[in-house]
């Protein structure tokens, strides 16, 4: 199977965009995720909030999704929206692999959410396909680890 | 999919615990949890039964230290291992970069155990993985138990191809952590040759 790399420009692009979406959004997070649960990069979110099971659990949310999806025929559903008391949560596809998640309260709104998403989603776009495209090109290598540095890591057998 | 981020520099790879209901799988991730030091680990999430049979996953983020100055971070999930389950381990599969098959020792879960083999099979081929090549290894755990198949057995059954193999009691602990060490030094090495 292929392997996702971030180079560091790509994130800083992504992060732009989603500062960008964060603040025409007046919502509190944006966070970009991989389907498999690998956070690409996020903006706003309070102190020690946990970016990590967020992934993993709208990762395993997207890919239910899809599940129900596929039994009704469909291939996605595009989104899903889970509204709280308080919180309410957005989470869109960015194509196949990626998909944006919108963390927002009453300063914001779901219209509000749909519309901004829908003007920066072809940006977005562009700059994943473009990252999975050069994932698919480069390698491991560019780090340079050898066998020995994983026997030290993790031991002999 | 392994993911490589060169702006936090971390390696991030998936690592899935397969087998056959009731096996200890969920037992291997809480040991884990219980004995890693708290910058290493993340919280573990269990979407769970009523009865604490694993619903959709267990999800635990642990960091096994750097190399090179990257930050080595290892994506632990359990499946589901009630037969009825399946689609839901095709969904925790996706993505998957390791594969740790947790054995039941009991004599009567000898089938359950090759049952759910090949439904791990069955699984990774039909997404596309070739089953010979992704990094696997078999923990045959409840060696406690009485009634606990001979191990030369159970590696007959279970492991013709000689894959890494270690025996466990995982609801004390032995052998959780080897097994956990060995699939991902075997996850990092397939990363590298392969590419
Ligand atoms: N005797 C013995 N019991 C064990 C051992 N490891 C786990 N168990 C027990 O086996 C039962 C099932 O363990 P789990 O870890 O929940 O099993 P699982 O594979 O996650 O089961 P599912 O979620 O249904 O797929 C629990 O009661 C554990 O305490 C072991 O090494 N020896
Ligand atoms: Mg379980």
């Amino acid at each position: 199977m292929s392997v996702l790399i971030l180079l560091e420009n790509d994130a800083a692009r992504l992060k732009n965009l989603c500062t960008g979406l964060l603040e025409k959004t007046c919502s509190q997070a944006v966070l970009l995720i991989d389907r498999d649960g690998q956070l690409l990069t996020w903006s706003g979110l309070l102190k020690d909030f946990d970016v990590v099971s967020l992934a993993s659990l709208t990762a395993g949310n997207m890919a239910a999704t899809d599940g129900l999806a596929h039994l009704l025929g469909e291939s996605s559903f595009g989104s899903i929206f889970h509204q709280g008391d308080r919180e309410s949560i957005f989470i869109s596809n960015v194509g196949r692999r990626v998909f944006v998640v919108v963390i927002f309260n009453e300063r914001s709104s779901i219209a509000l959410v749909r519309l901004r998403l829908d003007e920066t989603l072809p940006g977005l776009l562009e700059i994943v396909d473009d990252i999975l495209r050069k994932s698919s090109q480069s390698d491991l290598s560019s780090v340079g680890i050898t066998d020995h540095e994983i026997e030290t890591l993790l031991g002999e057998d | 999919m392994s993911f490589i981020n060169w702006a936090s520099r971390e390696i991030n790879c998936k690592i899935v615990y397969y087998g056959p209901g009731l096996g200890g799988k969920t037992t291997n991730l809480q040991h884990i949890y219980d004995n890693t030091n708290p910058e290493a680990k993340g919280r573990m999430i269990s979407l769970e039964t009523e009865t604490e049979r694993t619903l959709f996953f267990d999800f635990l983020p642990l960091s096994l230290g750097e190399i090179r100055g990257f930050k080595t971070r290892f994506h632990l999930y359990t499946v589901p291992g009630q037969v009825f389950y399946d689609a839901s381990r095709k969904l925790i599969l996706k993505g998957v970069d390791g594969i740790v098959f947790v054995a039941d020792s009991q004599v009567e879960r000898l089938d359950a155990n090759l049952e759910s083999w090949e439904n791990l099979e069955d699984n990774l081929s039909s997404q596309g993985y070739d089953f010979e090549t992704i990094p696997k290894v078999i923990q045959y755990n409840k060696r406690d138990v009485k009634n606990a198949v001979e191990l030369a057995y159970l590696r007959r059954a279970l492991n013709p191809n000689l894959l890494p193999d270690f025996e466990a009691v995982a609801k004390d602990g032995d052998g959780v952590l080897p097994t956990l060490k060995s699939v991902a030094k075997q996850v990092l090495i397939h990363l590298k040759r392969n590419q």
